[in-house]
């Protein structure tokens, strides 16, 4: 395994994973597509670990913890979606700006 | 027999042996699975049923909880399941409390009116409860990246559940919305933080010692980077500053006994984590970077004392305000953690377990007002007061005790509060400890104003409403159940800071 990629590259892209995401979910306002932009950040976070796990190869910690994160993200996108279905029956639209009602903070 | 079997089955001893400390947790999951099976039958009967299966579950959970309490220096401090869960006193207790908000959510929801109206599948509501509670014991335990990762996502997935459980309200729909994508944002944050974490620190154990002296060999601005990230996910689920937006939506939108339970029990797990992590931190990094994370949190803790306190004085709805108030007791909490000192954690568990007293007790008196009385802005409450003087006198000494007055328990808990402050600013010397004393000392004072709207509309302003509606008995007698600790703590402090001095004796 002489050539490898080197893991600061991987970590690099896990970070510009980790922006886009971030950048996608505060200037995006429709509700699906923020959690698109969450998906990357966790898809950010299971290069990481993927990559942090050369160091051990013998232990697989990183590995197994990303499977773990997939499982859970696939979860939770499902509870998202239907909680967006509702909101779209209810709203007729899945825009942040116009569910929002009035907002006193 | 050849190597790798040997520590298999190593393991698997491990594993076993390690059922005996998971008890609660495998109880609730029992009582989760039994109540998903009953609720598949149609019959009124079983329906019925539902709430009281589920009391029993935490009923049995807390008879373990509190043997496991008695027996607390045979119990603690063990690791367990191959070095995932710890069982020791912190978790122990919070457990406990865990248990009795879960008592108290159940109680709550069986006096909502609202609930019984709108909400047909019923079991599926309890159900939730109890997967929530299960993760909350969970994440006390934690001591693995990875199990803490999967703990708090268990919470996060049943409270968005809870939050949307009531179709067909627009203010429950928007919230659960706004929840869940707050939330998967913090836990996305969160677990980039976590990869940075056992990436640099070489495991996903962060109670081991190697783990801390890997991550100690970082720069200062990337160490607390890493730490900034993974708190995010914390902060998030104590409804601490910057993280605390979705707070009022979802306490304006979700059903009261739910919002009660929001306020107190993931609160306390989310401090427990914390709590495990600044022990951590003290017993192994140099002080350069411990000072750091004092800014850190104490940072935190003070944006989150200005923004809850000050905000709440602008809110005209009584859900709003409470939202805020709970925004600020965080602040409170997190500025007796940013002194890192072991000495914190009595004062801070003495805190919580008054606030879980006080906020379900104030929650009770807001879903009364709502239920019966149609009652959301606290304009609606003028004069209420003098047609229900029990309701108006109970609402005074939880929010009495909420400002941190005497004579009631939440006076004594800010009491131990500040002088836990006081004592570790005099013992290290760090000005930056003497501002939050001070500034939470301030804030206490604005918090006054904006509590004591609520008697003074209670009972100052002119009644607007005729006729009087007959309070049920059975709600009375939870009201002064709930008030009772919050004034017996006050002239009986022994009495919880014994059990407390014992639980921390027994922690990690």
């Amino acid at each position: 395994m002489t050539n490898t990629i080197p893991l600061t590259l991987v970590l690099l892209l896990g970070a510009v994973l980790f922006c886009l995401g971030i950048l996608a979910v505060i200037t995006k306002r429709h509700a699906i597509v923020v959690l698109m932009g969450v998906e990357l950040i966790f898809n950010a976070a299971n290069l990481n670990l993927v990559a942090f796990n050369r160091q051990q190869p013998h232990l697989l910690e990183g590995q197994i913890f990303s499977l773990f994160v997939m499982v859970i993200a696939a979860a939770e996108a499902a509870i998202a979606l239907a909680i967006v279905l509702k909101v779209y029956q209810y709203f007729q639209t899945v825009n942040l700006d116009q569910i929002n009602h009035e907002d006193e903070n | 027999m050849n190597i790798p079997a040997q520590s298999l089955i190593n393991s698997l001893t491990d594993i076993q042996s390690g059922f005996a400390y998971l008890w609660p947790e495998i109880i609730l999951t029992f009582f989760f699975l039994l109540l998903v099976g009953l609720d598949l039958f149609k019959a009124t009967a079983v329906k019925i049923m539902l709430p009281f299966v589920a009391l029993a579950g935490i009923v049995a959970s807390i008879m373990v909880q509190v043997n496991d309490l008695n027996n607390i220096a045979s119990i603690s401090i063990k690791h367990f399941f191959v070095g995932l869960l710890i069982s020791d006193g912190l978790a122990i207790y919070a457990g406990l409390l865990f248990s009795v908000a879960g008592i108290f959510t159940i109680v709550l929801s069986l006096l909502n009116q609202n609930l019984k109206v709108k909400f047909s599948g019923r079991g599926e509501y309890y159900a939730y409860l109890l997967v929530l509670l299960t993760g909350l014991n969970l994440m006390a335990k934690s001591v693995n990246l990875l199990m803490l990762f999967v703990a708090i996502e268990l919470v996060s997935i049943a409270s968005y559940l809870l939050t949307a459980v009531i179709k067909k309200q627009r203010n429950a729909m928007e919230s659960g919305l706004k929840y869940i994508l707050y939330g998967t944002l913090a836990s996305g944050v969160m677990l980039y933080g976590m990869s940075f974490l056992y990436g640099f620190g070489g495991s996903l154990n962060f109670t081991d010692t190697l783990f801390w002296q890997n991550l100690s060999r970082l720069s200062s601005p990337i160490f607390i980077a890493v730490f900034l990230l993974t708190f995010a996910g914390f902060l998030f689920k104590v409804a601490a500053a910057p993280f605390h937006f979705w707070t009022p939506d979802v306490y304006e939108g979700a059903p009261v006994p739910v919002v009660a339970f929001f306020s107190t029990a993931p609160k306390i797990a989310g401090f427990v984590v914390i709590i495990r992590f600044l022990i951590q931190i003290r017993n192994h990094l140099a002080t350069i970077l411990q000072d750091d994370l004092i800014l850190l949190i104490g940072g935190a803790a003070l944006i989150t004392l200005v923004i809850g306190n000050f905000t709440a004085l602008w809110q005209r709805k009584a859900r709003r305000l409470l939202a805020y108030s709970s925004v600020a007791h965080a602040g409170f909490v997190l500025a007796a953690l940013a002194a890192l000192a072991d000495n914190s954690i009595s004062a801070i568990l003495f805190y919580l377990t008054v606030l879980l007293f006080m906020n379900f007790g104030i929650f009770l008196i807001v879903q009364i007002f709502e239920d019966k009385l149609e009652v959301a802005d606290l304009n609606g409450l003028s004069g209420l007061g003098k047609t229900y003087p029990f309701l108006g006198i109970l609402a005074i000494i939880f929010l009495i005790s909420l400002t941190g007055l005497p004579p009631t328990a939440g006076f004594t808990g800010k009491l131990l509060l500040f002088t836990n402050i006081w004592q570790n600013y005099a013992a290290t010397g760090n000005s930056f400890l003497l501002v939050l004393l001070l500034s939470g000392l301030l804030l206490t004072g604005v918090a006054f104003f904006y509590y004591i709207r609520i008697p003074y509309f209670l009972f100052f302003k002119r009644n607007l409403s005729e006729g009087k509606k007959v309070m049920l008995l059975k709600e009375n007698i939870i009201l002064a159940l709930l008030a009772f600790p919050v004034l017996f703590i006050f002239f009986q402090p022994s009495w919880l800071t014994n059990v407390i001095e014992q639980v921390v004796l027994y922690s990690k």
